[in-house]
């Protein structure tokens, strides 16, 4: 390298505008971080988020209450409570998640036969009481009713 | 040749104990009561004597177990249970001339030593039942049978018992558990029957024929007997042939007489004239036969090579126009019905087929299903449990042997090329 | 024998006798697939699931059913097997539902694991499935036969162990299913072995049904069924603190029991979950209960139990433990009642009927407990069972009889006054006249005697007592016995010579002896009845006597009796006091105390005027409930541990809530002299605490300070009570202990008096009184009150299962009688005695004798104590009331 060369860029900064170079160029791009209570981010579909128990289309719930997905927990965060109909049938009277022991590995929706409990896209799930994080059936069902058509998660 | 077992079949009232004894009956006893049972036994020991009942097991043999087991008293016992389809050999010496039965029951027990004997009688043969009992009510009055037979030491008391309608009850140890008043159902062996038979006593169970051949044996020697049929397999045998035959019937042969004599012969050839599509040579647990097979001596040897047995000598002749599927349909539903829902294999497997040759003949095969039929049979050949099992899959593993392409035409044509249908049970 | 040499997959195994495939190869840790195999019932060889290759053999073959011979070689994991195993997998799961999960199965099916273990991940089978509709016809099982594998072990159970034959297989082929006979289930006693040893999930509990699955048992504890004297093995399994199901050993090899179990073990689980459970300790106040605390109930106990102690002196204090207790809680009570209070007025339910058993076995043979095991009984080849419903009151006993009378040909003569369900399987059925048990027993020495058929070489021995006993029976004549009895004078001799002539001949007796008047000398004579036919000492031989509950033989053993110290050490003997006075440095009172009945009585009389009853229902249970309450309100204070709030506790002054056995650890002692231990499954629920815990707080409040931990309590049992010496719970490990146990030999004792026997130890001697006919002319009728097999008190009447099957008392009566009375069937009638009336439905029942009314015990609407009268019999005070005279009207 030439001493005038050297000279040239030392009195122009080169190395800063080299430096800068990528901060000028990323002045104009389309930000990546994005203000996320105002600015909701597009969740991909397989995404983990709260769980979901799906209905049948007539309304009925898919769940069996067989209890393979308490069984597959890792964190055992999954509570099912059953009895007997009058019909002999299966009745569920409890299943509630634990969500604040849940690490959302989708073990249980995986282990599911009858496609049942899915992973829905709601990730919003912070709260202020541990009650409230305690998810029971109403609470399960009511997130699947939100999400019909779109818990494509695992189907 | 000349009639032997059935020389007397025609002769008017023979089940009446006069006419029987005037027809040179019951002359056996006395020569067997001349001789030490330990005798008589030898004498049927070498005439070759096997039984006639499908197994073809040396009876001489099956007696010498019994004989060896010093527990009393000892049990005979006849099985008339022929349930099997197409099998109708037992009924003129149930039916017609009862006395020759109960005389070859009388020498056999006498052999044996057993003092207590049953004719374990398939419950279809009310006729049988009435005859039986009557010829055995004359053989009491005549002290042939009761306590101190003729004057000697032997005493044997027999008995009539009706079957309630199962085929497996045809198998020596599900008889004795059916004439015990359990479920007839195979028994686990060991213990054998020749030591712990019927009541856990030493019982011997042969079949009507065999045992009606005794007294020929003990009355004109073992060696004239032995002398008849073949080598291995010698004496007279009772044939039932049915089927698109012009004359079917009971034809009495030497054993080794061909197949071909035995349709075209004595069965009077083929009805209407057509062309013979496969025999089933033994009753429909032993395996079908192509016309190749015409020539074949009727013998326990040769059957064996051909790959079928000669089973209880109930030939079924089919001729051209039958549909293999259709039969081996029917048969199947025979075995489903008979199976006694004990081991998986014949339970399951027989209801599977069943259901898979109906829908075939109804016109819903794949050609899957062939794979299907044959890896059922394999599994019901090697762990069924007992005999029914392994003879419910010979007309289906023959069939697909040999008439293979009638089921690939079921499958291609998508219905039976002959036009019939399987009755499906709901 | 000589030893068996063959390879099972390339391991050479040495076996001692010959044994199938199966068993061989879970010697070496092999496990062959079985469905139908089960070790206690015959082979059936119906799977074929259990097909193996053995070498030079063209087919597979099964392993259940082929014994292994010398030099043979077996491969069960050859692909040949595996083959095999495929294809009969497959059709084993053509018609099988693809229900697992939501079958109660799942998670602990072998056709589960043996499909993920060898089948095909997808059926080949296209057409329609087979479809059974569930069978609900019994009440307690669940038969879904569209799972059955056809197996048949649950018709082999009912047949070959329970020996009921209730189930049977019906139709044929692929239609077969296991069910009753044309649905009739009247046969059956709910013993659930068929639930237990399905493989699949065909058979359920319909207690059980929907309600658990295998991984969500949180505990699973081993421990003793707490309900009667049999002293079963099982496991309880809770989660989140509630008892979610009882199992049994599948294997059938375990404790007493073997695995089995009864009605009462298997369904009656439930009362630790019940609502009415009490929490806190009540004090009564004006009148009411007032909750209270632990502290100041105690206080207060222990304050008003001193102001009487100190006004009326300790004899006024009298104290009763219940037959649901440990032996660590009956050894607390009496301890704190002859140190801390200082009285002998300690007693225990025993005094219902089984102290007599004791009492006559220790004067006999000098020890207080039966002479052999429950489980010998099926080497018998011989029972006499008398005066016990061995099928109802201690099933797993009649479990070992119907062993002895179906696997080893024994004669099995049943005497009974009343119903007795084990009549079915005997040879021989004497029906005597309630209250001439003695004169049939001594009948049946009589002819011993009169025909020679008694022990000669013993007699050679033992020549005086031979010489009592058969002086004494000098006048019971075949004769004389038979007018008394009622019982044909041939029958008797036959029922003598039977049983004199079995080698070995065991005797089973129970409350129908004990519970009558002179139940001491007819225990005796029973005892003498198996000493000269020379049955004492053998396996398979002696005597056994029935107690009723699980608790009462340990009671009697740690020494919760009036007249005896722990292992029945006399009170009266000062050596005694003195060794025991230093362990619990306490002077001990001399003078013997009052029984349960004495106490009643003395409570009514005013000389009794403070009560401590632990875990007993004296309201309820004893009889004359009219003035038994009576006699209790008059109490100054009554103090009452209990679980529930119990007729009893509704009386008294201070109730504590009591643990029950779910929640504790302890010891029982079985009829068998057994001790096993039980453990905790759970939490204690709600404020309740072990009755140990309670006893020992208040003992410490007045000035006694004990140990209260179990473990540390059977240490101290095992210094103070001779024939416990040496037991701990680590000796107990591994299935309990007979006493008296052997150090040096590591084990219990499991026949007593083998090394030979003298007869009576001491000189008692007491007769069996004259069998007066109890029924007279006002009251024609004998009262036969008995247990119920699915009934035995306080807690099975919390309990969900048994009363689904039986919720209500009826009164068993003869056909004859009943159609005398124009009784019908269901009919409400009224059974009057002297003393009370009880109005309940008539139940028409063949197996009830001629002039006898069966009422069962222990229904809480009708209370049995109602019609009797308290009376007690002289020798061992025990109150007179298994059979009472009564009169049957149509309401």
């Amino acid at each position: 390298m030439s001493g005038l060369e050297k000279f040239i860029k030392t009195i122009f900064f080169w190395e800063i505008l080299k430096g800068m170079k990528l901060t000028f160029k990323t002045m104009f791009d389309k930000p990546v971080t994005r203000l996320y209570p105002k600015e909701k981010p597009v969740v991909p579909p397989v995404s983990r988020g709260l769980h979901a128990l799906r209905r049948h289309p007539n309304g009925k719930e898919m769940c069996i209450a067989c209890g393979l997905c308490a069984a597959y927990c890792p964190t055992r965060c999954i509570n099912i409570r059953t009895s007997e109909n009058p019909d002999h049938s299966k009745a569920i009277d409890v299943y509630e998640i634990e969500i604040l022991k849940c690490l959302f590995c989708g073990y249980c929706v995986e282990a599911c036969p009858v496609r049942a409990l899915t992973m829905t896209q709601e990730y919003e799930l912070a709260s202020y009481t541990r009650e409230s994080l305690l998810y029971t059936k109403a609470m399960l069902l009511a997130n699947g009713d939100r999400y019909v058509g779109k818990e494509t998660h695992f189907d | 040749m000349d009639r032997i077992l059935l020389k007397n079949v025609d002769v008017p009232n023979i089940h009446d104990i006069d006419v029987y004894m005037a027809h040179g009956g019951y002359i056996s006893l006395d020569k067997a009561f001349a001789m030490d049972p330990k005798d008589v036994l030898e004498e049927v020991k070498r005439s070759g004597l096997r039984g006639r009942g499908g197994a073809w097991f040396p009876a001489g043999m099956k007696w010498q177990f019994c004989v060896e087991v010093p527990k009393f008293p000892k049990y005979l016992i006849a099985n008339a249970d022929e349930g099997e389809p197409g099998t109708f050999k037992d009924r003129p010496f149930l039916e017609t001339d009862p006395h020759q039965l109960i005389e070859g029951m009388i020498v056999s027990a006498y052999a044996i030593g057993a003092s207590g004997g049953y004719i374990y009688l398939r419950g279809e043969y009310p006729d049988g039942y009435r005859t039986l009992n009557t010829a055995i009510k004359q053989a009491y009055d005549r002290n042939l049978l009761g306590k101190n037979i003729k004057g000697t030491d032997f005493s044997f008391d027999l008995t009539v018992h009706r079957g309630a309608g199962a085929y497996i009850c045809g198998e020596a140890s599900a008889l004795i558990e059916s004439l015990e008043g359990k479920r007839g159902q195979f028994r686990v062996r060991p213990p054998y029957m020749a030591t712990h038979g019927a009541f856990a006593m030493p019982t011997v169970v042969n079949n009507v024929e065999t045992l009606v051949n005794v007294s020929h044996i003990i009355n004109h020697g073992a060696d004239w007997w032995g002398s008849i049929g073949t080598k291995e397999s010698p004496g007279p045998k009772v044939f039932g042939i049915s089927g698109h035959l012009n004359r079917p019937g009971l034809y009495e042969e030497a054993m080794g007489v061909t197949l071909r004599e035995l349709i075209y012969e004595r069965g009077g050839g083929i009805r209407g004239g057509k062309k013979l599509k496969g025999v089933i040579p033994g009753g429909v647990s032993t395996s079908m036969l192509t016309p190749d097979f015409l020539d074949m001596k009727m013998d326990v040897k040769s059957l064996q090579d051909a790959g079928s047995a000669i089973g209880s000598g109930a030939l079924m002749v089919m001729d051209e126009d039958t549909c293999i599927v259709h039969i081996v349909w029917r048969a199947m539903a025979f075995f489903q019905h008979e199976s006694c829902g004990r081991c998986t294999p014949c339970r399951e497997g027989t209801d599977w087929m069943l259901q898979i040759l109906a829908r075939m003949e109804n016109g819903g095969g794949r050609m899957e299903d062939l794979d299907i039929l044959a890896d059922v049979c394999h599994t019901i050949h090697h762990n069924c449990f007992c005999p029914l099992g392994e003879g419910a899959v010979m007309p289906v593993l023959s069939s697909l042997k040999y008439f293979r392409h009638e089921y690939e035409e079921h499958i291609k044509a998508g219905k039976c090329p002959k036009g019939l249908r399987a009755r499906v049970r709901h | 024998m000589k030893t068996i040499n063959v390879v099972i997959n390339g391991i050479p195994v040495q076996l001692e006798r010959p044994m199938n495939i199966v068993e061989a190869a879970k010697r070496v840790g092999i496990h062959v697939p079985h469905f139908c195999y089960h070790k206690e019932l015959t082979i059936y060889a119906g799977c074929r699931i259990c097909m193996v290759e053995v070498k030079g053999k063209p087919r597979p073959v099964a392993g259940c059913s082929t014994i292994m011979s010398d030099g043979m070689e077996v491969f069960t994991e050859s692909e040949k097997v595996i083959a095999a195993r495929k294809g009969v997998l497959e059709l084993q799961l053509l018609h099988h539902p693809l229900d697992c999960p939501v079958c109660d199965k799942g998670g602990e099916c072998a056709l589960q694991d043996y499909a993920f273990k060898y089948g095909a991940a997808q059926t080949r089978f296209i057409e329609n499935k087979r479809l059974i509709p569930v069978n609900y016809n019994n009440p307690l099982l669940e038969r879904n036969m569209e799972r059955c594998v056809s197996c048949k072990r649950c018709v082999r159970i009912c047949a070959e162990i329970q020996g009921d034959w209730v189930l049977s297989d019906m139709n044929r082929g692929s239609r077969v299913t296991m069910e009753s006979f044309c649905g009739d289930e009247s046969e059956c006693v709910h013993c659930g072995h068929c639930l237990s040893n399905c493989p699949v999930g065909a058979i359920q509990s319909r207690l059980y049904k929907h309600v658990g699955r295998p991984w969500y048992v949180d505990t699973e504890a081993e421990t003793i069924c707490p309900y009667c004297a049999d002293g079963c093995t099982m496991t309880l399994q809770t989660r989140e603190d509630k008892v979610l199901r009882v199992v049994s050993d599948e294997t059938y090899s375990k404790g007493a029991n073997r695995g089995s179990l009864c009605v009462r073990g298997r369904f009656g689980y439930d009362f630790p979950n019940s609502n009415e459970r009490l929490t806190t300790p009540l004090v009564k106040k004006d009148g009411y209960f007032v909750e209270s605390n632990w502290d100041e109930a105690v206080a207060h106990v222990a304050k008003r139990l001193s102001e009487i102690k100190s006004a009326a002196g300790p004899d006024a204090i009298g104290a009763v433990i219940g037959g649901r207790n440990t032996n660590e809680e009956a050894y607390l009570l009496q301890k704190f009642m002859r140190t801390a209070v200082g009285t002998n007025n300690i007693d225990n339910m025993a005094r219902m009927g089984h102290i007599n058993a004791l009492n006559a076995l220790e004067a006999a043979f000098g020890v207080a407990g039966s002479t052999n095991q429950i489980k010998d009984i099926a080497q018998a080849k011989a029972v006499l069972l008398i005066g016990n419903d061995a099928a109802t009151e201690n099933p797993i006993t009649g479990l070992a009889i119907k062993k002895a009378v179906l696997k080893g040909g024994a004669k099995l003569i049943v005497a009974d006054a009343g119903r007795n369900m084990m009549t079915k399987h005997s040879s021989q059925r004497l029906t005597y006249r309630a209250g001439s048990e003695g004169e049939l027993v001594m009948g049946l020495i009589n002819a011993v005697f009169a025909t020679n058929m008694h022990d000669a070489d013993l007699e050679a021995k033992n020549t005086s007592v031979f010489d009592k006993v058969r002086a004494k029976a000098g006048k019971y004549t075949p004769a004389y016995v038979s007018e008394k009895t009622g019982i044909p004078a041939e029958d008797i001799k036959r029922a003598a010579t039977v049983f004199a002539n079995a080698k070995p001949a065991t005797i089973v007796f129970g409350k129908g002896i004990t519970a009558t008047a002179d139940g001491f000398g007819k225990s005796l004579a029973l005892a003498d009845l198996a000493f000269i036919t020379g049955n004492v000492g053998k396996p398979g031989g002696g005597i056994n006597p029935m107690a009723s509950k699980a608790g009462e033989q340990g009671a009697c053993d740690v020494g919760a009796l009036p007249d005896r110290l722990p292992g029945y050490r006399k009170v009266s003997s000062a050596e005694d006091r003195k060794r025991l006075g230093g362990l619990w440095k306490s002077e001990l009172p001399e003078n013997p105390g009052m029984t349960v009945g004495e106490m009643v009585e003395a409570a009514g009389a005013g000389k009794l005027q403070a009560m401590y009853v632990v875990g007993a229902n004296l309201a309820y249970e004893l009889p004359d409930t009219k003035n038994t309450v009576e006699y209790l309100k008059k109490l100054k204070f009554l103090v009452v541990h209990d679980i529930f709030m119990s007729e009893t506790a509704q009386l008294a002054d201070v109730v504590f809530p009591a643990a029950t056995f779910a929640e504790k650890s302890g010891t029982f002692t079985n009829s068998e002299r057994r001790v096993q231990r039980i453990a905790p499954a759970m939490k204690l629920q709600g404020g309740a605490r072990p009755d140990g815990e309670i006893i020992a707080a208040v003992s410490a409040k007045m000035g006694r300070p004990m140990d209260w931990e179990p473990a540390v309590v059977m240490e101290k049992i095992s210094v103070s009570t001779p024939i416990y010496a040496g037991i701990t719970y680590d000796t107990l490990a591994g299935g309990g202990v007979q006493w008296p146990y052997y150090e040096e030999m590591k084990s219990g004792t499991a026949v007593l008096h083998a090394e030979g026997v003298t007869g009576r130890a001491d000189n008692t001697d007491a007769g069996v009184g004259e069998g007066a006919a109890l029924a007279g002319k006002v009251f024609p009728f004998v009262a036969d009150i008995t247990v119920s097999l699915y009934h035995s008190g306080t807690t099975t009447r919390r309990t969900r299962g048994p009363n689904m099957v039986v919720g209500k008392a009826l009164a068993g009566m003869n056909p004859s009688d009943a159609s005398g009375l124009g009784i019908a069937d269901g009919d409400t009638v009224v059974v009057r005695s002297s003393t009370g009336e009880l109005r309940l439905p008539a139940s028409i029942d063949k197996a009830v004798p001629s002039g006898v009314v069966h009422i069962p015990a222990h229904f809480a609407d009708v209370c049995a104590g109602t019609i009797t009268g308290l009376v007690l019999d002289p020798a061992g005070k025990t109150p007179v009331a298994r059979y009472w005279p009564v009169a049957v009207t149509k309401a």
